[in-house]
């Protein structure tokens, strides 16, 4: 019983995945996979933090805040729910970019009326 | 008369707007969001429905296509524009109305045939409607609360701006219980009930009449063909 084959699953006991897996391993003339640089952690970005403004009723906080007093977290008196929004650059952050970053973040990012911008920075 | 309704991504009620024009008198014109020629219509209509799943904030995005940009152009120089529920967020996010729309009061998606009263019956979308005239045409939302500045309400209030009043209860806990507003000029509407589900004897709210009779959103159409035919 060859397990190596994609289209000899049916009688193995390997999980088919872990199958396959070993065949692009084991062919020299499949690329191998390769993860992108840029996957989360090493990627430049800014982080925009937006919050609902302090006045206004959040409804999403006041809900998870009634779960949290139900589950006897008796100590935490409120819960109030924003967005963090990640912006990925291909290159180094730059000066430009950030204020470029901060402009967005108070037009289309937020809506004044409703929401103020608590943040906005390069993450290192 | 020709009388535009974009399609957005995610928009619901385009075609209902669309039949309420035609049941008025016009010709709708479907626009795509995409696509920055309004087709030289003589209104536009955006409607109800939640463009883009309502991401970032309801009618944000909506707000930065093409066709609304170029609604914004031209509202500015007087085209008839009226925004529906989706519509009115789409308006508030693009500018061309004060104010912002939140979630519910209470949370609650509502769906009901709801009471209004006509504040301002000069617009070129309530014409046809007497001065504090109390009209049903049916209200769904999620996000229909309107809340502003104490400044700006003060400012619309003074300027005859709130067009429309909700009557009975307020759904949504909206301030000054406003259901819909225009802008200076009074070509621009935004309200948050839906005038074209209410156009079609058998299809409208129920009234005192008859089941399913009410047709009050008819006038709005009618409304803006007048406006136009008389411009």
């Amino acid at each position: 019983m060859e397990c190596g084959k994609v289209n000899e699953i049916s009688r193995c006991g390997i999980p088919i995945n872990l199958r396959v897996f070993a065949v692009l391993r084991q062919n020299p003339s499949i690329p191998k996979l390769v993860r992108p640089a840029n996957r989360r952690g090493t990627v430049p970005k800014i982080i925009v933090e937006i919050m609902p403004k302090q006045d206004l009723l959040d409804p999403q906080g006041k809900a998870v805040s009634n779960a949290l007093h139900r589950a006897g977290n008796k100590s935490i008196s409120n819960v109030r729910i924003g967005k963090r929004i990640e912006l990925h650059f291909e290159h180094e952050v730059t000066a430009a970019d950030l204020e470029n970053a901060k402009a967005l973040a108070a037009s289309f990012l937020s809506n004044d009326v409703i929401e103020d911008v608590v943040n906005v920075f390069k993450e290192v | 008369m020709k009388i535009g309704v974009i399609t957005y991504p995610g928009t619901l009620d385009d075609r209902d707007a669309q039949r309420a024009i035609r049941l008025a008198g016009g010709t709708p014109v479907p626009l795509w969001h995409s696509d920055s020629d309004l087709k030289k219509v003589d209104a536009v209509v955006l409607p109800g429905g939640f463009s883009y799943g309502d991401y970032l904030r309801c009618g944000a995005i909506a707000a930065q296509a093409p066709a609304t940009q170029e609604v914004v152009k031209l509202a500015a120089q007087g085209l008839p524009v009226l925004g529906i529920c989706n519509g009115f967020q789409v308006l508030v996010e693009a500018h061309l109305l004060p104010g912002g729309l939140i979630r519910n009061e209470k949370q609650h998606f509502i769906c009901r045939d709801q009471k209004l009263r006509v504040e301002n019956n000069q617009t070129a979308w309530t014409n046809l409607f007497d001065k504090d005239q109390e009209i049903t045409i049916p209200l769904k939302n999620g996000e229909g609360g309107y809340i502003a500045s104490k400044e700006t309400l003060k400012m619309l209030e003074a300027e005859n701006r709130v067009v429309f009043r909700y009557l009975d209860l307020n759904p949504n806990g909206s301030m000054n219980d406003i259901a819909g507003l225009t802008n200076e000029r009074g070509n621009v509407l935004g309200l948050m009930p839906h005038p074209e589900h209410a156009v079609e004897p058998g299809f409208g709210p129920d009234t005192d009449i008859a089941m399913r009779s009410g047709i009050d959103g008819l006038k709005f159409f009618e409304s803006v063909l007048k406006a136009l035919v008389n411009a």
